[in-house]
């Protein structure tokens, strides 16, 4: 919409968006719970490109340096390249991820189903750590001065160095 | 009585798209109207006997109430003489390219409604090649044809890329000239892998050889995964250039960068790029096409 809340263009995808749309170098990503992640002209709308996940995606997209962070409910965090729509990584936890990651310096961070938080390389999805809470995380991290701060189901916000 | 009606600047106002507080590199301005201007050359060069090359170009502008954005698609062929029927692979699979994507992409736009393709653009691009790659095939298996093929779509303000072979795309931008696709060659890995410089590629004597091409026998699968496709928005003001490798092989890119920064008019310049191919030998077809832009 325009400032003046007249509809400049719309796009209907399969199912509800329930992801927070990013828009970098004129290119709108956001999830959606049909499973696909979507790469739209921001001025138009029209469609660029779209990756398929297994399942809904629910979480939202950070980027940086042209590559789209984002989860899926098939339990795996995508790495997806701006200018081609292709997967540069995948990285498969044991929960459903609805957490939107967030970044810090070189490494990505979010929370899973399973009940973790994790910290995985930017540049090739490893992993740097995982902590245990006791319940879901589903909450998405906010990282301050080399702080990552996330809550989980368990009742807890935790506190994690980065 | 008013001696003459003022008329009121136009008052542009950029388009910006604000994101986390950072504003981007090149806004796109509306008010100016985007332009896009062509020239070309293809030639049989000064030993083959037949021209395999084929390019084709189509620009569209629109002006009034409405208009639609400024759609330009540059295709670049160049069939592989070694094998058959070279010259028709490339006719075949740039017409190919060029209908399916001015069907999916383009008509839609001048619908009643200028919906705008429904499809993801990259995907039209490459089911375009997975349509040309079939449309070479020859059930003789003793015939194979092939070629590659190099296509940039304009929309708007959007480049995007589809790839496969040693033909290439370059954008010129501010004095510079960047490559914008990677060569789909033999050498072309072998530098990647640091085994060769690039002087020792320019005079490899398998300098020719393609792992990635249309070559007309790849099952539809394995041609999504064979070609190179890329998207990325364009500069306010620049050029593209795609041409076939009898252009590139033997003008260094010190020599083209010098001819598109000359002040001749488009067509002049690709008119120089292409005698500057036949002086160094003209020893393969050479194929040009140059695109000025202004949005």
């Amino acid at each position: 919409m325009d400032l003046a809340g007249e509809v400049k263009w719309q796009f209907q995808a399969q199912r509800a968006v329930t992801s927070t749309p990013v828009v970098e170098e004129g290119m709108l990503i956001v999830g959606s719970m049909d499973s696909t992640v979507y790469a739209l002209d921001a001025a138009s709308g029209w469609p660029i490109w779209r990756f398929r996940t297994n399942r809904p995606v629910i979480s939202s997209p950070v980027v940086h340096d042209g590559v789209a962070y984002i989860g899926s409910a098939d339990e795996q965090l995508y790495a997806i390249e701006l200018s081609t729509g292709r997967k540069l990584w995948s990285y498969k936890t044991e929960g459903q991820i609805a957490s939107s990651p967030a970044l810090w310096q070189d490494a990505v961070y979010f929370g899973s189903t399973d009940g973790y938080v994790y910290s995985l390389d930017c540049a090739k999805g490893r992993l740097r750590w995982k902590f245990k809470t006791g319940g879901m995380v589903i909450s998405s991290p906010t990282i301050v001065d080399g702080v990552v701060y996330i809550g989980s189901v368990d009742n807890h916000v935790y506190a994690l160095p980065v | 009585m008013d001696s003459e009606k003022r008329v009121p600047e136009k008052i542009e106002k950029p388009l910006m798209v604000k994101q986390n507080g950072k504003q981007p590199a090149e806004p796109v301005a509306r008010g100016r109207e985007a332009r896009m201007e062509v020239a070309q050359r293809c030639h049989v060069g000064k030993q083959r006997a037949r021209n395999e090359d084929s390019l084709f170009t189509f620009v569209s502008q629109s002006g009034g109430d409405q208009p639609i954005p400024p759609v330009g698609l540059f295709i670049v062929a160049d069939g592989m003489g070694g094998h058959s029927d070279g010259h028709r692979a490339s006719k075949i699979a740039s017409r190919t390219v060029a209908r399916h994507v001015l069907d999916e992409v383009y008509r839609p736009l001048l619908g009643p409604g200028s919906n705008g393709p429904q499809k993801p653009v990259q995907e039209v691009l490459v089911d375009a090649v997975v349509q040309a790659n079939r449309a070479i095939a020859d059930p003789d298996p003793e015939k194979v044809m092939g070629t590659t093929l190099t296509a940039a779509l304009v929309l708007a303000n959007r480049l995007f890329l589809v790839h496969a072979g040693d033909s290439r795309a370059y954008l010129w931008h501010e004095g510079k000239l960047q490559a914008v696709t990677t060569d789909h060659s033999l050498v072309q890995a072998l530098q990647d892998a640091g085994h060769l410089t690039p002087a020792e590629a320019a005079i490899h004597p398998e300098r020719n050889i393609l792992y990635r091409a249309l070559m007309g026998d790849n099952p539809n699968a394995e041609m999504l995964e064979q070609v190179d496709t890329f998207t990325r928005t364009l500069p306010q003001r620049g050029q593209l250039m795609l041409c076939s490798d009898g252009l590139w092989g033997l003008v260094p890119e010190t020599e083209m960068s010098a001819i598109l920064a000359d002040s001749g008019s488009l067509q002049e310049k690709a008119d120089q790029l292409l005698e500057a191919a036949l002086e160094a030998g003209g020893d393969d077809n050479i194929t040009v096409i140059l695109v000025d832009f202004t949005f």
